[in-house]
């Protein structure tokens, strides 16, 4: 996991050798931090002046708010957490679960 | 950037009847009322975006729910961003099958007014994406053919799209700055 706070995922090398994985696994951090921020929405949604907001969550707490998402996150980093240990969410509602296949046709 | 550059499509056409874009790994097919636009991948990270940054052709889909839905191979050859590298945040279900979502931001880039291939020089704009981006295994049948950009992606950024109708041509910008009203 440390490879991926040091390197960059635009590589210009990368091709068609980078052999495509089916299944990645969420590591734990951002997944107790993903069900920290989703048991905390509903409260988010009804704080009028978050709305639109970013917010950050490292495990079950919640680190702070910002206006911009890259800053919040550089902040993050700044604190010495790793990408692989935090959320930075927007505050509105939540990305469904499911998508329908009728919106990926071309037809 | 908001207030200096307060449009970032304009007057950009889509067509009547097919059309092709030209791309380095071969001419792509845009169906009739398709709307291009042309995006860049990064990392959440990263504040500014690297000239060689690829563009990467997107259908702007008003009907899909998410913010961007790529086939992992566009991701990996097209738009040189390795999947591995970006922290996945959850999984969501397409058709019974999983789908991960990868924190990540799109970059939409300024057109040429009035043309759908060719830029300004100008900064393309960021688009900070909540919830990161699907990546559809190559394998799913029901992969999306082309990268999707939903609107939902739009809206967190407060942008304002417009479409003409008549000439065939969508608008986005920024929101107005009135410097009169502080």
């Amino acid at each position: 996991m440390n490879s991926k706070s040091e390197s960059s995922a635009v590589n210009p090398s990368t091709n068609a050798d980078s052999t495509p994985k089916l299944n990645y696994d969420i590591p734990p951090m951002i997944q107790r931090s993903m069900d920290a921020f989703r048991r905390d929405l509903p409260g988010l949604l009804q704080m009028k002046k978050r709305l639109g907001q970013w917010v950050a969550y490292h495990g079950d707490q919640q680190i702070g708010f910002g206006k911009k998402k890259t800053q919040l996150y550089q902040q993050c980093l700044s604190q010495g957490l790793k990408i692989d240990e935090f959320i930075i969410m927007c505050v509105g509602p939540d990305l469904p679960d499911e998508i329908d296949p009728e919106e990926l046709m071309d037809l | 950037m908001e207030s200096s550059v307060p449009h970032i499509l304009r007057q950009l056409p889509f067509f009547r009847q097919p059309t092709q874009v030209r791309f380095p790994g071969g001419p792509v097919s845009i169906k009739a009322y398709q709307i291009i636009v042309w995006i860049s991948v990064t990392e959440s990270t990263q504040s500014q975006l690297e000239p060689t940054t690829p563009r990467v052709p997107a259908i702007l889909d008003t009907g899909h729910t998410h913010n961007l839905s790529i086939r992992e191979e566009q991701l990996m050859q097209w738009a040189r961003v390795n999947p591995r590298l970006l922290p996945p945040l959850r999984r969501i279900r397409v058709s019974g099958q999983q789908v991960t979502l990868f924190e990540a931001n799109i970059w939409l880039h300024p057109n040429r007014y009035g043309m759908r291939d060719e830029f300004t020089p100008g900064p393309p704009y960021s688009l900070e994406l909540g919830g990161g981006i699907a990546v559809f295994p190559d394998t799913m049948s029901i992969a999306p053919r082309l990268p999707l950009v939903g609107v939902r992606s739009l809206v967190q950024a407060k942008l304002h799209l417009s479409l003409d109708g008549r000439n065939c041509r969508v608008s986005i910008r920024t929101k107005r700055h009135f410097w009169f009203l502080g």
